[in-house]
């Protein structure tokens, strides 16, 4: 989604290299996506069904 | 010298995927640290920044088109904040990407497939979306950060 849009920045963060923030964002199992620290989308899912969660989990433009 | 940490075989289909794949130039920028000689209370080591920067040699080495640029947090912690990395080993792509795409921590077992690819869409500029999430994305009216938590195995 990065190489698409200067909007998105797209982090992968390895869990178990980073146990305090794999805490802090309470991650159990992976995959998991969090989306602008407000959603997130555990598993994987077919391409349009994941844009159309992240598109609901990023929230409204800022104003 | 140490032993390659990727095989002969697996060296030679790497080079010759990029000669095919790999279409334009790409950065990477890693972020490191080395290993502390002495134990300083407070200051944590970086575990597998030695062999990220061992790893991501090699891989850049499969190609002309791959440039690696190593930044020693420590020693240079201005480019650090700068470019908003906060956490190492940090692998920042550059070259076809509109937005900012980073790998945080060895990319080795699964992800490191999803190095090489992330490496050849980044050189292309082809994301492999189809046209409905492209167009979604060209309409974005807001920032997104994606935080992806994987696990090598």
């Amino acid at each position: 989604m990065a190489i698409e849009s200067p909007r998105v920045t797209a982090d992968v963060i390895e869990a178990s290299e980073f146990p305090a923030m794999s805490q802090a964002y309470h991650v159990r199992g992976v995959p998991k996506t969090v989306v602008n620290d407000r959603g997130e989308l555990l598993g994987a899912r077919p391409e349009a069904s994941f844009l159309a969660e992240v598109l609901r989990l990023a929230g409204p433009p800022a104003e | 010298m140490a032993e390659s940490m990727i095989s002969q075989a697996d060296q030679d289909y790497i080079r010759g995927f990029f000669a095919e794949k790999l279409t334009g130039d790409v950065t990477i920028d890693l972020f490191t640290q080395p290993r502390s000689r002495l134990l300083v209370p407070g200051v944590e080591d970086c575990q597998y920044c030695e062999e990220t920067e061992q790893l991501l040699g090699e891989v850049a080495a499969l190609s002309d088109r791959i440039e690696l640029v190593v930044h020693d947090v420590k020693a240079d912690p201005a480019v650090a904040r700068e470019r908003g990395i906060e956490q190492v080993p940090a692998i920042v792509f550059g070259g076809q990407v509109r937005g900012t795409m980073r790998f945080f921590g060895i990319p080795a077992g699964n992800e490191f497939r999803n190095l090489i690819d992330g490496i050849v869409e980044v050189g292309s500029g082809q994301s492999g979306l189809s046209e409905p999430t492209r167009a979604a994305l060209a309409e974005l009216e807001q920032d997104i950060h994606l935080r992806v938590f994987v696990t090598p195995t």
